[in-house]
């Protein structure tokens, strides 16, 4: 037998073997618990979000080549380009009608077998760059990378189920789901937030029609990985590999971050591309010269940052001291700035004008009392900035001098301190920076600016996502300045105490929220979505009813909740619960008539009341509304269905 | 000036503390946590410095036969785990297994070891960073995916032990003779009077600090044992390979689920590949020596860890043998081999000698005997080994490979456990394609044939486990060697990839089990913790808040008093209770009332969550009898669920 035959068939029965007998065992009725079947089906499902992301990172590397030239950017700059690339793609099916899931699959797999051959070279390199890569890697970088990679699994793990979260089943997954139904953008009255820019929750468009929901939500932890990247990229403008990777870390351990990494949010979108534009901005400003290139892609994702949620105007208000002083140092011209924001302003001004064709406000709903807003009302925008600006702890100059000091020692997960934890030791690590982190000073000021200007809107610390790579990047390079002169040894020592010690004066404040996913684990085995839904989502059951046994035209006012991602029915609903235009109005109404006269002047055929929430939000209104409330239940709805938390009524009239 | 440098760490340390000191003093839903989990800080360091000691008396010993430097780390802390266990045994059977005596032992031993091992620091991170330098991407990936796999399962580990043997035996034997600062005969309990080398070690960590600290000790020897069959499968296989063989044990279920919770097999596996790495590894007749010491001590230790390591000897006799023939082994290091390692089993033996008038018990139990034990025991329990795993027809032993592979389940019908559906067909293929690795391979197929005749439980085939990779990994090799340059690529990423996934599919389940401990590590309270995952705890805890000191507590269905704290009796084997043997041997309610009031005992817990198990295997009837006694005898004092607990009339 010819060499070559008998050393093929050597592979062919190696591989035969392992093969045969791994579809021996999955055919076996032995292990009837066997994982098998359902991890294939997610791996399946892996894959396809794998081919999704190949495809955005090669539209954006397409980008990057079209724009900058072959030689720029980073993979992690061009993905960031390529989700600013794929939300203008986007943002143009929705606007000519064409958001179809057969054109999403269609570009998705074009995209992909075009960046696959035109990237063949670099793909081909992959595995040269990641021993280098590997070479590269001091000991405690990776003690500390693959401490944190750990200790994220658990949350990484829950992603692949159902939506649950709050923010997604209202509007970052309901809207682009709505759109998706509608294969174009909708004007949907009851839902403020479908008006306002959102580049990020418009991005879960693309994996959702490519495939479903759980892809679409599992983006998200992508956007966060790059965002790390992008933090880690920006620290070695400065800083050696170990406290680059720290502050890539720090990101991670922070508690709104880690929690929130595996849900469909937005503020990691914001956090990525702020990162991003900051990584291209020093990253050739301190050579003093900032390339056409390098302001043209800060503009585009800076203009991306805004485009997300109308918090990030931070990101401007923080850069634009930051430019004056590099013009004023003849760092940067004064007409590149001009451009930057130009640029930046571009990207934002289909979401104006989207919110202009729908409200006839292009800030909707902000600034109400100058433009106005249509299905709207000015005492719900006072009501909603009041609400707004009730978060946090005030907002005087004083306040702002404790700032730091609060967020440090008494933040906590209620609106009305934060809304969420830094680790402790953050913001006195980046004040610190000031004064032994002289070299990066642009990029702490940056830092301490962006949450200056973030004070003086809704407190939550979420929305502080922006800031972050900064201000980790600034309290790595404290950590790192002690070793500064140092022997090697000291070096060594340190960087390892560091790794050791960061651990466990870190993990409290984010074990919490890990915690809170186990009870999802064992749905990683299931396939069964209403099952997960039924046991994680309180309202879960009483849509199902709504879905199954109402009639297909029926209509519901949704009371006390905003969620439609899993309803199947049109629905009338508040998109902040402190301004509903139903209970305000029984705030003035004399008895449940008038309530009934409104509901039915909407169309609507039943109510689904969701008590989870009432008792916090009555005190927003005044007493007879809940007395009003109630009166017009009792005397027009018939309870249809009843669990523990909800109730659904069908309105029939007297 | 010379201040200045310390500006930095001082301020650095200052605005850690205060934030966390400011911090710690709020309000603050997580406050409670950073305490919590400093405590369990220090318990770290304390484990640390226990594998330190372990490596550096491991070294000292390696060194006394002769070996300078030159072995492996998880080999050198291999011979300190087998060091302290002999001396655990030694402590107690001179009445002195006290904590102090251990902790002054491990502490001398750190403060002889420490000043050379810092001297020699910078060398041993040098080869650590020639160590990741050198390392391939695909060990690379299979490092870190593994690392955080079983990143869960290292926290499990710091949780209150849970499993079923620690809980009956492999704790809860050391427990009682650390309570009574020696060996103390466990007349109920059957395990008590094997050999027990490998739990001798859980002695010695329960002295250093407390059980948590010798249960998670099974975490790093499993860890020690998948570096060990490392070692072994490099005498042959290039590192990609030899990382595969080491992949192929740690993602094999039976092996992987079980680490957290202190179990003995992995014992087995670090201490025959040890031996098999200092038979197998080249040096010349200088090398003769030491090497025989070095191997006849770690088949020693393996041979005390339980009976079933005798297969280990079985297996190395053919290679001896051969070697002999071949005069690659001379008759006189055969010998000292086998001297060695029988010293090492004598102890054990002497004890079940002293114990139960038989050195093997409850082995030929025809032959000598053996105290508070029966011929209808003796016969029950082997049975009842021997129902273990699927048949024993010859044709059933050659369709072993293939049930191993395609039916194995957690049942005890069907191996009570799993390992990656193609470990042991390219195993198989491996023994074809992988001979220069002959007389290795010859050992696993040994070791694999003894098993066979014995309790088919796959954790008793874990000795062998490793070489089954290791031939396993020879196969995937040859399958390399057909390849190209880039084909090569694609097929060790294939290899790569196809690990992974099946260790993600078959372990998953296990492993998301595992993370609804997370609570305890965050703070839960120990009770609750066990409480809600233990079936029997509150039962157990009522018995030790709420009965007298002195009462005798009879056990049913339920053998596990690591948490009791009162006298009991209670059954090594459900299948073989004397209690029971009663009822059937025609005894009625009366009889057994007036057998338990003989035996003292006061109190009858009854876990009934393995009762419908049970019963079966008595004559029928035994049943109603025993719920006579206890309904006419005794009055229910507990009841949840899963347990009554009956208080017997008489009793004060």
């Amino acid at each position: 037998m010819p060499y070559v035959v008998k050393k093929a068939l050597v592979g062919v029965a190696v591989v035969g073997i392992a093969a045969a007998f791994m579809a021996l065992n999955l055919s076996s009725a032995a292990y009837p618990e066997n994982p098998f079947p359902t991890v294939c089906g997610k791996i399946w499902h892996l894959a396809l979000f794998v081919v999704f992301w190949f495809a955005v990172y090669a539209l954006g590397r397409g980008a990057a080549r079209a724009l900058f030239g072959r030689r720029w950017g980073t993979p992690d700059l061009a993905a960031a380009l390529g989700v600013v690339a794929a939300v203008a793609v986007l943002f143009a099916l929705c606007a000519v009608g064409l958001a179809y899931g057969w054109l999403v699959k269609f570009l998705v797999i074009a995209g992909a077998a075009a960046g696959a051959f035109a990237l063949r070279k670099e793909l081909a390199s992959v595995p040269e760059r990641l021993r280098r890569w590997l070479g590269e890697l001091d000991t405690t970088t990776a003690l500390l990378v693959a401490g944190a990679a750990a200790l994220a699994l658990p949350v990484v793990l829950t992603t692949p189920v159902p939506p649950f979260f709050w923010d997604a089943l209202t509007y970052h997954l309901a809207v682009p789901k709505t759109y998706a139904d509608a294969h174009g953008f909708l004007y949907l009255p009851y839902n403020v937030y479908a008006s306002m820019p959102m580049g990020g929750s418009l991005f879960y468009l693309g994996p959702y029609l490519w495939d479903g929901l759980i892809t679409a939500r599992a983006s998200h932890l992508v956007v966060t990985i790059i965002a790390l990247s992008l933090t880690y990229r920006l620290g070695r403008l400065w800083l050696r590999q170990f406290y680059a990777a720290l502050a890539a870390v720090l990101v991670v351990f922070t508690p709104p971050v880690i929690a929130t990494m595996c849900g469909a949010h937005n503020d990691h979108f914001q956090m990525m591309f702020v990162a991003a534009a900051l990584n291209v901005y020093f990253a050739s400003v301190p050579e003093g010269a900032l390339s056409k290139r390098n302001w043209l892609a800060s503009g585009i994702f800076l203009g991306a940052a805004l485009a997300v949620k109308y918090a990030a105007i931070a990101a401007l208000a923080a850069f634009a001291p930051i430019w004056i002083y590099d013009a004023f140092r003849k760092r940067v011209r004064w007409s590149w700035v001009a451009k930057t924001v130009a640029v930046a302003a571009l990207l934002v001004l289909p979401w104006l004008a989207k919110a202009y064709v729908e409200r006839g406000n292009p800030v909707f709903p902000v600034m109400y009392d100058r433009f106005d807003g249509r299905d709207f009302t000015a005492e719900q925008a006072g009501r909603l900035t009041g609400w707004q600006l009730e978060m946090g702890e005030g907002r005087s100059v004083k306040d702002l001098l404790l700032l730091p000091y609060r967020v440090t020692v008494e933040a906590d997960v209620g609106y009305e301190s934060y809304s969420g934890v830094y680790l402790p030791f953050l913001l006195p690590f980046a004040a610190l920076a000031f004064v032994l982190f002289k070299r990066g000073g642009r990029l702490v000021a940056f830092g301490w600016l962006y949450m200056a200007a973030w004070f003086w809107g809704p407190q939550q610390l979420r929305f502080l996502d922006g800031a972050l790579p900064a201000l980790c990047v600034a309290a790595a390079a404290v950590v790192g300045a002690v070793e500064t002169n140092a022997r090697d040894w000291f070096r060594r020592f340190w960087r390892l105490g560091v790794t050791v010690l960061l651990f466990p004066l870190s993990i409290p404040y984010f074990a919490g929220g890990i915690i809170g996913f186990v009870p999802v684990a064992p749905y990683l085995l299931n396939t069964d979505s209403e099952l997960f839904l039924v046991n994680n989502v309180g309202f879960s059951d009483a849509q199902v009813f709504i879905n199954r046994e109402l009639p297909a035209d029926a209509k519901i006012l949704m009371v006390f909740m905003n969620h439609t991602l899993y309803l199947e029915r049109e629905a009338v609903y508040d998109s902040f619960l402190e301004a509903s235009p139903l209970l305000m109005a029984a705030e003035k109404a004399d008895g449940g008539d008038e309530l009934y006269a409104l509901a039915r002047g909407w169309g609507c055929t039943h109510v689904h009341v969701y008590h989870a929430y009432e008792d916090d939000v009555w005190p927003y209104y005044e007493s007879r509304a809940r007395k009003n409330f109630y009166d017009f239940l009792g005397r027009f709805g018939r309870v249809v269905y009843k669990d523990e938390g909800n109730e659904v009524l069908e309105l029939v009239g007297r | 000036m010379k201040m200045r440098k310390y500006i930095g760490p001082v301020l650095a340390a200052g605005v850690v503390a205060a934030s966390l000191a400011l911090n710690a003093t709020a309000p603050h839903i997580y406050r409670n946590l950073v305490g919590s989990l400093l405590g369990k800080l220090w318990h770290l360091l304390l484990f640390g410095a226990l594998w330190l000691a372990a490596y550096f008396a491991g070294r000292a010993l390696l060194r006394l036969i002769g070996y300078r430097g030159d072995v492996p780390p998880e080999l050198s802390t291999a011979a300190g785990v087998v060091l302290f266990s002999v001396a655990a045994f030694a402590l107690a059977a001179a009445h002195a297994a006290y904590g102090a005596v251990v902790k002054v032992a491990v502490v001398a031993v750190l403060a002889a070891g420490v000043y050379p091992w810092l001297k020699r620091l910078a060398a041993h991170g040098g080869r650590l960073r020639r160590w990741f330098a050198e390392l391939e991407p695909g060990p690379a990936a299979w490092i870190f995916f593994g690392g955080v796999l079983a990143f869960p399962l290292a926290l499990a580990a710091a949780e209150p032990p849970l499993y079923w043997d620690a809980l009956t035996y492999h704790l809860a034997v050391p427990h009682e003779y650390a309570a009574a600062h020696s060996f103390v005969y466990l007349p109920y309990n059957t395990y008590s009077s094997m050999p027990l080398g490998a739990t001798m070690f859980y002695l010695w960590g329960m002295l250093w600090d407390g059980l948590t600290c010798a249960n998670a000790s099974y975490l790093v020897v499993s860890l020690l044992a998948v570096a060990v069959v490392y070692r072994v499968a490099r005498l042959w296989l290039p590192q990609f390979y030899a990382a595969a063989a080491s992949a192929l044990v740690f993602f094999s279920p039976v092996f992987f689920i079980v680490m957290p919770g202190a179990h003995v097999d992995h014992y087995a596996i670090l201490y025959a590949g040890a031996a098999l790495y200092f038979y197998f590894a080249p040096g010349g007749d200088a090398d003769a020596r030491r090497r025989r010491w070095a191997v006849g001590i770690f088949l020693g230790a393996t041979l005390a860890i339980k009976y079933t390591s005798i297969y280990v000897l079985g297996a190395f006799i053919p290679v001896f043998v051969y070697d002999l023939a071949r005069r690659r082994l001379r008759w006189r290091d055969a010998a000292v081999i086998l001297a060695v390692a029988f010293a090492f089993v004598l102890p054990w033996l002497i004890k079940a000698y002293v114990e139960r008038g038989n050195p093997v018990f409850p082995l030929l139990y025809g032959v000598f005997g053996g105290r508070d034990f029966s011929p209808e025991q003796g016969r029950r329990l082997i049975a009842w080994q021997y129902n273990i795993g699927a048949g024993r027809a010859w044709y059933d032993y050659l369709l072993l490979p293939y049930r191993i592979s395609v039916t194995a389940d957690f049942d005890y019908n069907a191996f009570a456990g799993v390992y990656l559906p193609f470990l042991v067909p390219l195993a198989v293929l491996g023994t074809f394609l992988f001979r220069k690795a002959g007389r290795l391979l010859a050992f696993g197929w040994a070791y694999f044939v003894f098993w066979s005749l014995g309790p088919q439980q796959l954790r008793f085939l874990d000795a062998g486990l490793g070489v089954l990779a290791i031939a396993a990994a020879g196969a995937l090799a040859a399958g390399d060697a057909a390849f190209r340059e880039r084909g090569r690529w694609a097929w060790r990423f294939g290899v790569v990839a196809v690990v992974i996934f099946t260790a993600l599919a078959y372990n998953v389940g296990g492993l998301m089990h595992t993370l609804e401990g997370f609570d305890y590590l965050a703070g839960q309270d120990r009770e609750k913790f066990l409480g809600e995952r233990c079936g029997f705890y509150m039962a157990q805890r009522f018995i030790n808040e709420e009965t007298p000191p002195d009462a005798k507590i009879l056990m049913v269905f339920t053998n596990h008093t690591l948490y009791l704290e009162r006298d009991a009796i209670y059954d090594s084997f459900f299948e073989a209770s004397p209690f029971l043997l009663a009822a059937e041997d025609g005894a009625d309610a009366a009889g057994l009332y007036d057998l338990a009031r003989e035996w003292g005992v006061t109190h009858v817990h009854v876990f009934h969550m393995f009762e419908e198990k049970a019963w079966p295997n008595y004559a029928e009837g035994t049943r109603k009898t025993f719920y006579e006694f206890v309904g006419w005898y005794g009055t229910r004092v507990y009841v949840d669920p899963l347990n009554d607990v009956y208080e017997l009339a008489g009793a004060e």
